[in-house]
Order: C-alpha cells, then sequence, then structure tokens
C-alpha cells in the first residue's frame, strides 16, 4: 500500500517493521540454539552424539541420535571368553541398511528372526556400520549366541 | 559438531580467499567466474555433507551458514576494525576530475570501468565527473560536476 509521507511516495510501515525485527530477533536465538544443540551433539557427533548399553558380558557403543540416509557406527565389545557368534535381529532389516561389519565375518546366515554373523576366532570388538532407511524410533535387537542380548531404540532424525 | 565445524572452516577459507582475490572480482563476474562459482559451490558440498544425505545435516549446514552471516554482520556493526579489514574501505580513484593513476593500476580499474559506471549513472562524459569512488562492494560510484 503505497502512501504520501511528507514528500514521498512510499509502503513504509513502521508498526510492520517493528514486528519483522522482533521475529527476526526470536529466530536468530532459535537459530544459536539449533547450532549449539548440534555442536552438543544432538544432530551427529559431540559430546552427547553416544552412549553405551552393557548387558552382562556385552558392551555396546551407538549413537543416541542417527539420522535418515547418514552413516552411524554401532561397536560391540565382546567379553573374552564368549562365543564367536554375533547375532542381529532381523527386523534391522526394515529399518538399517547394514554397510559393513568389520572384522568380517567367516559366515553369514539367515535365521528365521536373526541374523548369524560367525567367527572363527573371537573378536574382541565387532563394528557395525548403518544407514538407517526410515526416520522415527529405530529398535536395534542383538547378542552373542548363547549370552546376553541388547535392545537399543536409537532415535532417527529425517 | 562436526557438520558445524566443517561449515564454519569453510566459511572461513571462502571469506578470506575472497578478500584476498580483492574488490575488483566482485563487481567483475563473467562467464567463467559463474563457472568457477558452480565448481567451489560443487566442491565444498562434498566437504560439508559427504555421504550424509540427511535433512538434519542439510539444516545444520544452513543455519550456521546463516547463522555465520548473521554474527558477523553484528560484530561488523560494533567494531569498524573488523569492518574494514573483512569488507575494506572505499577509495577515491578519481577526484576533482583528475583520475588517480597510481591507485587504479593497484585497483586493476581502468577508465573504461570509470566510464561505464559513469553511463549507468546518466553521465555522459569524464570530463562531467568530479569523483569516482571504488566503493567496498566493488561498484564505482560517480559524482557529477555541477
Amino acid at each position: 500500500m503505497i502512501h504520501r509521507v511528507g514528500e514521498l511516495d512510499t509502503s513504509e510501515n513502521p508498526e510492520h517493521e517493528r514486528r519483522e525485527q522482533a521475529v527476526q530477533r526470536a529466530g536468530w536465538g532459535a537459530m544459536a540454539l539449533f547450532v549449539a544443540a548440534a555442536v552438543a551433539g544432538l544432530f551427529g557427533s559431540g559430546p552427547l552424539a553416544r552412549t553405551t548399553a552393557r548387558v552382562g558380558g556385552l558392551e555396546v557403543e551407538y549413537p543416541r541420535f542417527m539420522r535418515r540416509e547418514a552413516p552411524a557406527e554401532v561397536r560391540v565389545h565382546v567379553a573374552p571368553g564368549v562365543p564367536a557368534q554375533l547375532w542381529l535381529g532381523r527386523e534391522v532389516l526394515d529399518e538399517l541398511d547394514v554397510e559393513a561389519v568389520t572384522p568380517e565375518p567367516a559366515r553369514v546366515t539367515a535365521e528365521a528372526d536373526r541374523l548369524l554373523y560367525r567367527y572363527d576366532a573371537a573378536p574382541s570388538e565387532v563394528v557395525l556400520k548403518l544407514r538407517p532407511t526410515r526416520s522415527g524410533r529405530a529398535s536395534l535387537r542383538l547378542g552373542v549366541v548363547g549370552g546376553e542380548e541388547a535392545e537399543l531404540s536409537p532415535l532417527v532424525y529425517p | 559438531m562436526q557438520a558445524v565445524l566443517h561449515t564454519v572452516a569453510i566459511y572461513v577459507v571462502l571469506l578470506a580467499v575472497f578478500r584476498l582475490a580483492g574488490k575488483r572480482t566482485i563487481a567483475e563476474i563473467d562467464t567463467f567466474d559463474m563457472v568457477i562459482l558452480l565448481i567451489i559451490s560443487e566442491s565444498t558440498q562434498q566437504a560439508l555433507v559427504g555421504d550424509d544425505d540427511s535433512l538434519t545435516t542439510a539444516f545444520t549446514v544452513i543455519v550456521t551458514l546463516v547463522g555465520c552471516g548473521v554474527l558477523l554482520a553484528f560484530l561488523k556493526q560494533r567494531s569498524p576494525r573488523l569492518s574494514a579489514l573483512l569488507d575494506g574501505l572505499p577509495v577515491v580513484i578519481l577526484k576533482d576530475g583528475e583520475l588517480l593513476k597510481k591507485r587504479m593500476d593497484k585497483l586493476r580499474v581502468d577508465e573504461d570501468d570509470i566510464i561505464e559506471a559513469a553511463h549507468l549513472q546518466g553521465v555522459a562524459r569524464m570530463d562531467q565527473i568530479r569523483y569516482a569512488i571504488l566503493e567496498r562492494t566493488g561498484e564505482i560510484s560517480i559524482i557529477p560536476k555541477k
């Protein structure tokens, strides 16, 4: 709406300007909080990013928050003397891609409700490289055959 | 955290490189510069997100980049020295109808650039110009004689 201010035709509106500035300032605050959360590790790496689940001789270190279509690393520490067979709940395939398992197992077999990774010699640590394919709450069951079972439920951001 | 750190690093490097490249480059964007810009954006994109295709990381990168801009603008407003350091200062290149050749050579500006700026601002001849100033943005402003 063009109106005349003094000798000038303009659509200036101080009230609109004041509101716009207020919204902008609030927006800057929100942006600062978002970046602070990202630095803290709420959306990726950072001090709050990873957590550990311990069940018996099984220790699983994994990201609290994952992102859809972004690599996520799960580290499984196996106590010495535990048989060298790691399994992953089959439903994992609906929500995550297993891109790599290091060290590579000697054999992978599919059972009714789980995937079995068999090793010749028990590794002390197995690293799973995962990539979530869905956002929301993921559920990841894993364990060692004849041993404990851990159930992880990391939050997957879009 | 990694996405934020990478973004800030890229921001700082780009800022430094473009500042070192000098004023004239901004005003003189031609087709080849456009190609260079595309290559720069392509190569930084890889460094910023890598094989992470998530929306979350894209948002983080965007908010961090825009945030860097807002923060710098805020700091520059408070500190004239920082403003001079990052944006430079205007330089008079024609005074009282006389070309300041030495300054022009250093800034890689020639007479053609001045007359072009004059034409764009509705001034027809060199002898009608009182002042020509290379502004911080890399544009030349013309003050005509009365």
